[in-house]
């Protein structure tokens, strides 16, 4: 049989890969691919023997056989001994305990996800455009038409459910109370009178739609889970699976410690044929919707379910391993699991060795600001940085400033390979975004905002020890060729009469009373010149506010300012209303006060329009004073950083944890929880603070303490133009 | 991705915290005073990191020489401002009425 159609999703079984197509018929199909995945061993022919001896014997090894292999580092081609697996379950675990048992034996290309190995084996990819040929639910032929690298290509018509369950106890229960299920425009509201009738409506639905994607809200911890156990207590089977799978209990999540954060990781709950997406633990899917997650699905080769929950460090590790792979370069193997990187931090504001100034305090006019795009990524392109080009012996030291390294320009390194396509493809979706208005300009939006995740963690796996190409001086000379080049902007910027009054790793704000549009991209084309990198106009300000820090109100610090741009978008860093431990009216209530302010044209206009700004809080604060606020609006939303039994020091965010953790909910670090503050001063500590899913709708909250946090909210805003805390209290004590 | 080195800002922090005993033993008003040095050198953290000497000190005391030397360029030059036009009224004021000065009349 011969038909088109597109690669749907794909998972391991013994003998070889499962493949779910989507033909051009709408038929979804189940085809098998006798798969034999590799691994290699390197060493000296002694230590080799006695491996060779084991594996001989070993029913589960279809071959071995020596090759030639490029070793990427010494760029010498290696004779290694190829193991090729007849059974697919011995892949994840063999080279592990071989790894024990022959210390001296190098290994490469283990503890790659399989239907990865796969696809860079076949060159397939997640939704790649094929024709097949198929006999007996076998694979027979198959010739790829499409390429991951295309701008436009279409995707299948998905049949799409979306799933919202709640329970008598919000997440944290077993049980479900309700169930809305969305799909084909239909929505149905499935109540649980009895759990059996709940249980076979959703069934019914489940095998009406047939769905492909099931999207939830908390699915992998809470709906999915609860329903199975709903099923396993009433006999009834739930076909959510195409093919009938053995389900485990589902293990218990995570927490660990990443970037200055603790993040609680929830195990995934994947279907096979069918996709299961859950809103609340997929960091793609936030930022780029469906179009985002399957276009970084498709560039990167992972399976669209397994991406939605990962980091784009999974992305673009994976995109290296493919390169190597069609180099015919070994894949080295590191131990610890890649997804440790997670969430490679959005802002390299700490240091990690950009430059980073503290800008000056109070308001400011004619300022603009200028930002090189990418900046890292595009260093790594211009200038060849991959572990294996830093310090090559073929090439003179010191292209590196401060450290002088060399860096290849014979060779084109791994990671500029796998970059290069990366920022160009990006670019384009940029360009098509401004080209275009309504829903295609928003489509393209999410396209390049997703390919601009890829590229952000690039940089840090750069240097990560535990990632498969980590090489700190390959990071190093990032970050020098970073802080060099933004010097070098900088001078220029200064030469053209600009006075630098703030920069910030790849961003620099420059003043000039009457600065123009034009002289600035005249500036902008001279760094381009001078630093081989793309640099852009990000706006003019009509006027910016640099704020103080918390700790030393004498000194500013670099990433928290709000200003608005000729155009009247606002930009905001660091302010309460972007953090997700503001309560809602807190945030509500500053962002009243900057659009009040945002509407000046001008520092003199500001200075002007905070007599109305100051109104605005008083009214928030006599709401707050006069108890008149919901509560929803009061909640506060904290991430633990620990178990809930830990806190020493008992604040309203400790109490709410502890309280929820004696009333059974089970809590770990990095889960959030939300509160609100009753009394901070109140005897009985339980009384301080009270957790949401708890509360009956008759408490009161504390006035003063939020109070105090709305004051602090507008003291953020107008301390720096003189109206620090104590002067913004007294203002308001006098009516 | 941990750090071998520790940040400028940590490194400036240790250097204040070797100096505890000495402003310890600081009045307050000169503890207020001891306080504004660091926060200059901070001020001048990214150039510190920049530069990257081993001595954190050196970063501490060029930061304040050079907050210092603008201090005093600022202040110079209001003073010279100031005495600009001290001298520009003294002389309106000799201008205006150099016959009613009755010394000079005699």
């Amino acid at each position: 049989m011969k038909t088109q159609g597109w690669l749907f999703d794909l998972y391991p079984a013994k003998r070889g890969m499962v493949l779910w197509w989507i033909t051009e018929a709408g038929e979804r199909l189940r085809l098998e691919d006798p798969f034999t995945p590799a691994f290699y061993a390197e060493g000296r022919p002694r230590d080799l023997r006695p491996l060779i001896r084991e594996l001989e014997a070993k029913p589960s090894i279809a071959g071995l056989e020596w090759v030639k292999r490029w070793d990427l580092v010494s760029r010498e081609q290696v004779e290694v001994l190829q193991i090729a697996l007849a059974d697919l379950n011995q892949y994840p675990v063999l080279p592990d305990r071989l790894f024990l048992e022959h210390p001296r034996v190098l290994f490469w290309n283990c503890g790659i996800h399989l239907a990865q190995l796969y696809c860079y084996e076949r060159q397939l990819f997640p939704l790649a455009f094929c024709t097949i040929e198929h006999e007996d639910g076998i694979l027979k032929r198959v010739e790829c038409r499409d390429d991951p690298w295309a701008l436009e290509y279409a995707l299948p018509p998905l049949r799409i459910m979306e799933l919202k369950g709640t329970g008598p106890a919000g997440r944290f229960s077993r049980r479900l109370s309700t169930l809305q299920v969305t799909v084909e425009g239909e929505t149905y509201e499935l109540c649980q009178g009895r759990e059996v009738e709940l249980l076979h409506a959703f069934t019914g639905l489940l095998e009406r739609h047939d769905p492909d994607v099931l999207i939830t809200e908390d699915g992998d911890a809470f709906v999915l889970p609860t329903l199975l156990w709903l099923a396993k207590r009433q006999g009834v089977a739930l076909p959510l699976d195409r093919e009938p799978v053995l389900r485990t209990p589902p293990r218990a999540g995570r927490s660990f410690f990443s970037y200055g954060r603790v993040i609680y990781m929830t195990p995934p709950f994947l279907l096979h044929g069918r996709w299961h997406i859950d809103l609340h633990n997929s960091f793609i899917y936030h930022d780029g919707e469906l179009p985002g997650l399957l276009e970084i699905a498709r560039v990167a080769k992972v399976p669209v379910q397994r991406q939605a929950r990962l980091s784009t460090g999974v992305a673009i590790t994976s995109m290296q391993m493919d390169e190597a792979t069609r180099m015919g370069a070994l894949i080295p193997w590191k131990k610890a699991e890649v997804e440790e990187a997670k969430t490679l931090n959005e802002l390299l504001t700490v240091d990690k060795g950009g430059m980073v100034y503290l800008p000056p305090m109070g308001l400011h006019e004619h300022v603009a600001e200028i930002d090189f795009a990418s900046m890292y990524p595009a260093l790594m392109v211009a200038y060849n940085i991959s572990p294996e080009t830093v310090n090559c012996a073929c090439c003179p030291r010191g292209a590196v400033p401060e450290a002088g390294y060399s860096l290849c320009e014979r060779r084109e390194g791994l990671v500029p390979r796998v970059l290069r396509p990366l920022l160009d493809k990006r670019l384009r979706y940029k360009a098509l975004k401004k080209a275009n208005e309504g829903e295609t300009r928003r489509r393209y939006d999410l396209l390049q905002a997703a390919l601009r995740w890829c590229l952000l963690v690039s940089f840090g796996y750069l240097g990560y020890k535990n990632a498969r190409w980590g090489q700190i001086m390959a990071h190093e000379s990032v970050t020098s060729l970073g802080r060099e080049m933004l010097l070098r902007a900088r001078t220029i910027a200064e030469a053209y009469g600009f006075r630098a009054i703030h920069a910030i790793v790849d961003s620099i704000y420059l003043q000039k009373p009457g600065l123009s549009v034009a002289e600035l991209e005249a500036l902008c084309r001279e760094i381009e010149e001078a630093t081989k990198i793309p640099i852009a106009v990000e706006g003019i300000y009509r006027w910016i506010v640099f704020c103080p820090s918390r700790e030393t109100p004498a000194l500013t610090v670099p990433n928290r300012f709000y200003g608005v741009f000729q155009h009247g978008e606002q930009k905001v860093r660091g302010l309460e209303l972007r953090r997700h431990d503001t309560a809602p009216r807190i945030a509500t209530a500053q962002q009243e006060m900057l659009d009040c302010l945002a509407r000046a044209e001008s520092a003199a206009e500001f200075m002007a329009r905070v007599p109305e700004a100051l109104e605005i809080l008083r009214r928030h604060v006599e709401a707050i004073r006069g108890g008149r606020v919901p509560l929803e609006d009061l909640v506060i939303t904290r991430t633990l950083s620990k178990e809930p039994m830990q806190y020493v020091r008992e604040d309203a965010g400790a109490i709410a944890a502890k309280t929820l953790a004696r009333a059974g909910v089970e809590l770990h670090p990095g889960q959030q929880i939300d509160y609100l503050i009753l009394d901070r001063k109140a005897k009985v500590k339980g009384d301080r603070a009270r957790p949401a899913v708890l509360l009956t709708g008759d408490e009161s909250y504390d006035t003063k303490t939020y109070e105090e946090l709305l004051v602090r909210a507008a003291e953020t805003l107008l301390g720096p133009v003189g109206w620090p805390a104590g002067r913004l209290q007294s203002w308001l004590a006098t009516p | 991705m941990g750090r071998t080195v520790v940040s400028i800002v940590q490194a400036f922090h240790q250097e204040q915290e070797s100096w505890r005993k000495f402003r310890r033993a600081l009045t307050r008003d000169d503890r207020d005073a001891f306080d504004r040095l660091f926060e200059h050198a901070r001020r001048h953290a990214a150039e510190a990191s920049y530069v990257a000497r081993p001595t954190p000190f050196e970063a501490v005391v060029m930061a304040v020489l050079l907050e210092q030397e603008k201090a005093l360029a600022e202040i110079r030059s209001r003073l010279d401002k100031l005495e600009a036009g001290r001298l520009e009224k003294l002389e309106a004021t000799r201008e205006q009425k150099p016959d009613e000065d009755p010394r000079l009349a005699l």
